[in-house]
């Protein structure tokens, strides 16, 4: 379902189907082993978590703090092999209105260099109204409980 | 994999101290992201939060420690995710996932584990809700 929030561009200009441009990094072997520090992981085996693929892909098209992660959805087929680069391409794949709140869905592939199959996975991201800044709707709800 | 998995085998994994470091340290270690609600006091406070908060893939992090150390490979080779976070995560939580097993079902000649999965903080209150998949070994 596609519902017009009035005055907000975001919501109005970002299309489903609309393919993000795809990108490219690496993670380091330094990299892989900061993030299982900061996740008190020593196996963790995918920091792409870190990574968030469809709101990084998002943010490259249309600026930081303009989409919040309110869910994630993801599938693993192979574990990340550090110094191999990372290709990401992703989709806006939905946009719905629940409870008042404009959700947008954001899809993204991950492979390696060598074709390898990483992760697929969706965002599920909440943009703001027009007149409130993002993240002004949970902080009203969160800091009042 | 130490326990033997029935449908309603609980599973609690590690708790893990939220710091101001390590919140900081997650917006950057792979995508380095610029000040935000997760990095930045000051961020927050402009969008009307008292502090910092933790970012859902924080919890997400925990919630894979929690599936690798219960399935390995059939974590790593396979598994499948779904969360939302439902309540804050503030700096000095302590955040512990855990898990409960609906259905251990046959999927391409295999087991597959499927739960319903959460984490709490130190007071008990679910701070993410979801599901998950993943192979017994």
């Amino acid at each position: 379902m596609t519902t017009e929030v009035s005055g907000n561009p975001l919501w109005d200009g970002a299309g489903v189907g609309d393919q993000l441009e795809p990108y490219e990094y690496m993670i380091t072997p330094e990299m892989l082993d900061e993030y299982r520090r900061i996740v008190d992981n020593p196996k963790a085996a995918y920091p792409t978590v870190a990574g968030r693929h469809s709101l990084r892909a998002w943010t490259n098209r249309y600026g930081p703090a303009t989409l919040m992660n309110v869910g994630a959805e993801s599938e693993y087929f192979n574990p990340v092999v550090p110094g191999k680069r990372i290709r990401v391409e992703a989709t806006i794949v939905g946009k719905y209105i629940r409870r008042g709140k404009p959700f947008i869905l954001v899809d993204s592939v991950a492979t390696d260099e060598d074709g390898r199959m990483i992760e697929k996975s969706r965002l599920v991201g909440m943009t703001a109204k027009a007149e409130k800044p993002l993240f002004a709707e949970v902080a009203n709800k969160w800091e009042k409980n | 994999m130490g326990k033997e998995l029935k449908v309603g085998t609980e599973l609690d994994g590690d708790s893990h101290t939220i710091t101001e470091e390590k919140l900081v340290a997650f917006e950057r270690v792979v995508w380095h992201r610029v000040a935000n609600v997760h990095s930045d006091p000051a961020v927050a406070k402009k969008v009307g939060m008292s502090r910092t908060i933790a970012s859902g893939q924080n919890q997400l992090a925990f919630l894979h420690q929690l599936m690798e150390s219960t399935f390995g490979d059939g974590w790593i080779y396979g598994g499948k995710i779904a969360a939302r976070w439902v309540s804050p995560v503030y700096v000095d939580d302590v955040i512990t996932p855990r898990a409960l097993v609906k259905e251990i079902a046959e999927q391409d000649g295999r087991m597959r584990v499927h739960m319903d999965i959460w984490c709490t903080n130190q007071s008990g209150t679910k701070t993410a809700l979801g599901s998950a998949q993943a192979y017994l070994q």
